[in-house]
């Protein structure tokens, strides 16, 4: 067991990186993209629920954001991608701030109503202005993501690619995770008031996170706009800023790798469903009601039994 | 004079709307559990009530429609309570919210494969025609849902406020442990709650039904959404809230509609919540926690 | 960090199996050209909201291919159906053109049901050189001259606009007209569309409003609103199932003016609103009392296959198989030869019409009827 822990990180990116070269079916690499896309904007979402106690209901409302500003500036506008995908991060993430600075101070399940109501007007406002997003037809004929000159065209390309990003997200979060700033983050998620006693500036540190988890979810957008070639208003809706909390629930979400493992359960699984035909999406929902059963905590805990208040790496408040 | 339609429309909408969120602001009053499926209970119930009463027996008299519906509605809550909620009395409050999720997904699917994908049109059999005077034409149905949906909601008033057993839940609803201590069984209370608020739901079913005479899969979410609007608007837990903010997005969505555009209804709604959660925090009559940041 | 450690170990194992069992399910290929059974897709919304135009899509595809195997296939071939359910949502049908691409059985693809889902699925038909063709998806902009693969058998949204222009303002005389649209691209282009030709033949146009395709269930502002402008015909670009729920609260609210749709009316859940929808004025491509040998022919053998009538998304969907079939007989059972047989039809015929494809791959010889319900039926208009 001991072995298996120590090997099991380096295992896994081993494995992930063969992936496509194993696996030469174009839709299974599909699912491997998909998959790395949503575990980065689960991760996201991850940031905001596990680690500060935020629960957004409106997540897909960045995630469009970001696919829909990639998605503009490169063809709209005639922009590189890397451009599109830059401002993508950026304005996501100022519009979680612009957000987050007066809504912060809701409470609980008024806070997730309110991230709620946002997503259902940032939709229908995807699908109202349509001198910018073109309304309901959506945004067709989004170029392949490309690195300067090299064009990211095929599914293997766009699968180490993603991966890469995935990988570098979450080594930033775990180091994020262990700072100073996350172990801010973990103390008010446990205790808000005796974080506030401590002088923690703790809307800040909320705004902080919310404004970071809005910027890596316009990220995935991006990654999606350009991988799906096609965008619409249709597939940021409410549900799907539930599937994403789903994601990061059932994955577990105290832990760095419980969304990445919600995510491409919650991904796979329906595909792998799909010879069930009719009954695909029912068996989805009886999996949401029973994983939690036997594991009420996610599949990956990851909880600390109590917090640790000394920081390990002698960094100082 | 069309002012006056419009009130009207706007009100028995909201009405429908005040039922469910009710229902929903009741359990999370004795819970502090947000039922995400409560909008698929209502769905669910419109379909057993439709299959029942349209096509097993025809024309029912709607108060007995009325009943049914409440009763399917009341044991659907409860079996929902036993098998997504109870599990997880000591969790987290996410972990039911994706329960819930689930729940909503399962009950959805199951319509759709005990009835058929698409639309079931149908007719309550209420016996009312149009209202009409001085130039104006009003549904005679959504007069009567409006009284319907005041009378609703004064019976339960009486029923939460006067009764022992309307006592028993708030004093659960207040503080669950000192309540057990004084005799209350908690689980039985929750029990209780989830058939009469589930039932509320199903009044609003036979009323959505007798109105609109439509039933498809996706019409719970859709309500769902709106009644969880309503309870927020009006204070999250507080009855009287319900009901003001139901009539209120009712009366909202018809004047957005009508005066702006029925495509902005939903996003000015939504953005409106917004904006009385920012300056009311705990919605319009709701009470100030103690802030816990 | 501890606990996440051993469940990263259990997290490797089960990614390990999954790849590994999606690695001998992704090689299983066999080869394309090989004797056996001729695989062809039908990709729509088979659950999910639009579940029932899927299952349409479903029944009228099996019925082109029973009879086509029943008279001995392809050079003694059969050929075989597999289903893609899209849900109709974006994402699922770039999964599901994903899937069927990659399988290199599948030789050509009929569907999807909506634009939406249609745009997402093309450029990965297009790039794995994938013959498809929509029945139903009726966005101007959904075919083009480069895109070589795909096809459309319906007519576009601007030809119906025109027929039904036609019929309202020409001959059923209506001079004022309120449009309410649902707010998806195909609503809109249908509603933009007649509204064009409503005005070049110079009726009024006194409202145009589009409602949000959020499943709501009570229009009562928005007709409200429509009442306001008293037109003396209502045209609603919407699918059935929300037309019927206007028509219903209109006539409820004692609006009076005259109804009419488009297409998507013609469907037997929009009967089933009985008193209210009598009168309702609609255009249909697929006519089933029509004079016609082939329609006469379909019907029967659809209602002796499926015991319930044939409806309009049945016979789109039937053509588009029988253009695909075609394609197969005369062009081999290829992908690049499907493709090509395809393009080069010229007046094959079907039930809807003969089809014949112009340089944007589009079907666009197909006739209209004009439908009034009468008698809790769609008769032609005289």
């Amino acid at each position: 067991m001991n072995a298996l822990r120590k090997y099991a990180l380096p295992l896994l990116v081993v494995l992930a990186l063969l992936f496509p070269l194993v696996v030469t079916n174009a839709y299974y690499q599909r699912i491997g993209v998909m998959s790395c896309i949503f575990a980065i904007v689960a991760s996201s979402l991850g940031l905001l629920v596990g680690q500060v106690k935020l629960v957004s209901a409106g997540h897909a409302a960045f995630f469009g954001i970001g696919a829909y500003t990639s998605a503009l500036l490169t063809t709209k506008a005639g922009m590189p991608f890397l451009v599109g995908f830059a401002v993508a991060i950026v304005l996501s993430g100022l519009v979680g701030f612009l957000f987050s600075v007066p809504v912060l101070r809701l409470k609980g399940h008024y806070l997730s109503m309110a991230t709620l109501a946002f997503g259902i007007v940032a939709q229908m406002v995807m699908l109202n202005w349509e001198g910018l997003t073109n309304g309901p037809n959506g945004v067709p004929g989004i170029p392949f993501a490309s690195l300067f000159a090299f064009e990211l065209n095929t599914d293997v390309r766009m699968f180490y690619f993603t991966f890469a990003l995935l990988a570098l997200l979450l080594w930033g979060l775990s180091r994020l995770y262990r700072s100073p700033v996350g172990l801010t983050f973990q103390l008010i998620r446990e205790d808000a008031v005796a974080a506030a006693t401590l002088g923690v500036n703790v809307t800040r540190y909320k705004v902080t996170a919310f404004t970071l988890s809005a910027g890596i979810a316009g990220l995935g957008g991006s990654l999606f706009a350009h991988y799906m070639a096609y965008i619409n208003y249709d597939t940021f809706y409410p549900l799907e800023s539930f599937m994403l909390l789903a994601m990061v629930v059932v994955g577990g979400m105290y832990s760095l790798f419980g969304p990445v493992l919600g995510a491409v359960l919650l991904t796979a699984v329906p595909e792998l469903l799909r010879g069930l035909a009719d009954y695909r999406m029912l068996i989805y929902g009886v999996v949401l009601v029973s994983v939690l059963l036997l594991r009420p905590q996610g599949i990956l805990s990851g909880r600390p039994k109590h917090l640790e208040l000394r920081p390990k790496e002698g960094a100082k408040r | 004079m069309l002012i006056l339609e419009q009130w009207i429309n706007g009100l028995a909408l909201g009405g429908v709307y005040a039922l469910i969120a009710l229902g929903f602001t009741l359990i999370f009053g004795v819970l502090k559990l947000f039922h995400m499926a409560h909008g698929d209970v209502f769905m669910f119930t419109g379909y057993i009530v439709v299959s029942i009463v349209v096509f097993a027996f025809g024309g029912l008299p709607f108060f007995v429609v009325l009943l049914i519906a409440m009763a399917v509605a009341s044991l659907l809550g409860m079996a929902v309570e036993r098998v997504a909620f109870r599990p997880y009395r000591q969790s987290d409050e996410i972990i039911p919210l994706i329960s819930g999720i689930g729940m909503s997904l399962i009950l959805q699917n199951l319509a759709l494969l005990i009835w058929g994908p698409g639309q079931i049109n149908y007719s309550f059999n209420v016996g009312i025609g149009n209202v009409s005077f001085g130039g104006i034409q009003i549904t005679g149905i959504r007069l009567v849902i409006l009284a319907a949906s005041i009378v609703i909601v004064l019976i339960f008033n009486y029923w939460l406020y006067r009764t022992r057993t309307g006592r028993a839940v708030r004093a659960t609803a207040a503080d669950p442990q000192t309540a057990s201590m004084m005799g209350i069984r908690p689980e039985l209370i929750i029990l209780l709650t989830f058939g009469v608020g589930s039932a509320l739901a199903g009044a609003a079913t036979a009323l959505v039904g007798a109105l609109y005479g439509a039933i498809y899969p996706a019409l719970g979410f859709s309500m769902g959404l709106k009644a969880f609007a309503a309870s927020i608007l009006g204070g999250l837990g507080n009855m009287t809230g319900a009901v003001v903010g139901g009539l209120l997005l009712g009366v909202l969505e018809v004047f957005t509609a009508s005066y702006i555009n029925v495509a902005y209804q939903d996003a000015i709604a939504m953005g409106i919540m917004i904006l009385v959660l920012l300056i009311r925090p705990n919605g319009l009559l709701g009470k100030a926690v103690e802030d816990k940041l | 960090m501890r606990g996440s450690k051993r469940w990263g170990a259990v997290l490797a194992a089960v990614l390990g199996v999954s790849l590994v069992a999606a690695g001998c399910g992704g090689q299983g290929g066999g080869s394309a050209s090989g004797e056996g059974d001729i695989t062809i897709a039908v990709a729509g919304p088979m659950s999910g909201d639009g579940a029932e135009y899927g299952k349409a899509f479903k029944e009228g595809a099996e019925l082109a291919v029973s009879q086509f195997n029943d008279k001995g296939g392809y050079n003694g071939r059969k050929v075989k159906i597999v289903y893609g359910d899209d849900k109709n949502d974006p994402k699922e049908a770039a999964n599901v053109a994903q899937k069927l691409a990659s399988d290199k059985n599948v030789l050509a693809v009929i569907g999807h049901w909506s634009s939406t889902a249609t745009l997402a699925g093309i450029p990965i038909y297009e790039r794995n050189k994938v013959p498809m063709i929509t029945p139903t998806a009726s966005h101007p902009d959904l075919t083009s001259e480069s895109t070589k693969w795909i096809f459309r058998s319906s007519t576009t949204q601007d030809m119906e606009g025109k027929n039904l222009a036609d019929f309202a303002v020409n001959k059923l005389n209506k001079k004022k007209i309120a449009i309410l649209y649902i707010n998806t691209d195909w609503g809109k282009s249908n509603a933009s569309a007649f509204k064009k030709y409503a005005e070049q033949n110079g009726a009024q146009v006194t409202l145009y409003d589009s409602y949000p395709p959020s499943q709501s269930i009570d229009y009562s502002s928005a007709l409200t609103k429509v009442k306001g402008t008293n037109p003396d015909l209502l045209y609603l670009g919407s699918l059935y199932s929300e037309g019927l729920l206007l028509i219903k609260q209109a006539k409820d609210m004692g609006l009076k003016a005259d109804f009419m749709g488009a297409s998507t009316f013609d469907s037997e859940g929009f009967l089933k609103g009985g008193a209210a929808v009598e009168g309702v004025y609609l255009d249909s491509l697929f006519y089933p009392e029509a004079d016609n040998p082939r329609v006469k022919a379909f019907v029967a053998d659809f209602k002796a296959k499926y015991s319930h009538d044939a409806g309009y998304f049945n016979a789109l969907a039937h053509d588009s198989t029988l253009a695909v079939l075609e394609g197969i007989k005369q062009g081999g059972a290829t992908r690049q030869g499907i493709r090509d047989a395809m393009e080069k039809l010229n007046g094959f015929p079907v039930v809807t019409g003969d089809i014949k494809f112009d340089s944007k791959r589009d079907d666009t010889n197909k006739p209209y009827y004009n439908l009034v319900v009468k008698g809790g039926k769609f008769v032609p208009y005289q």
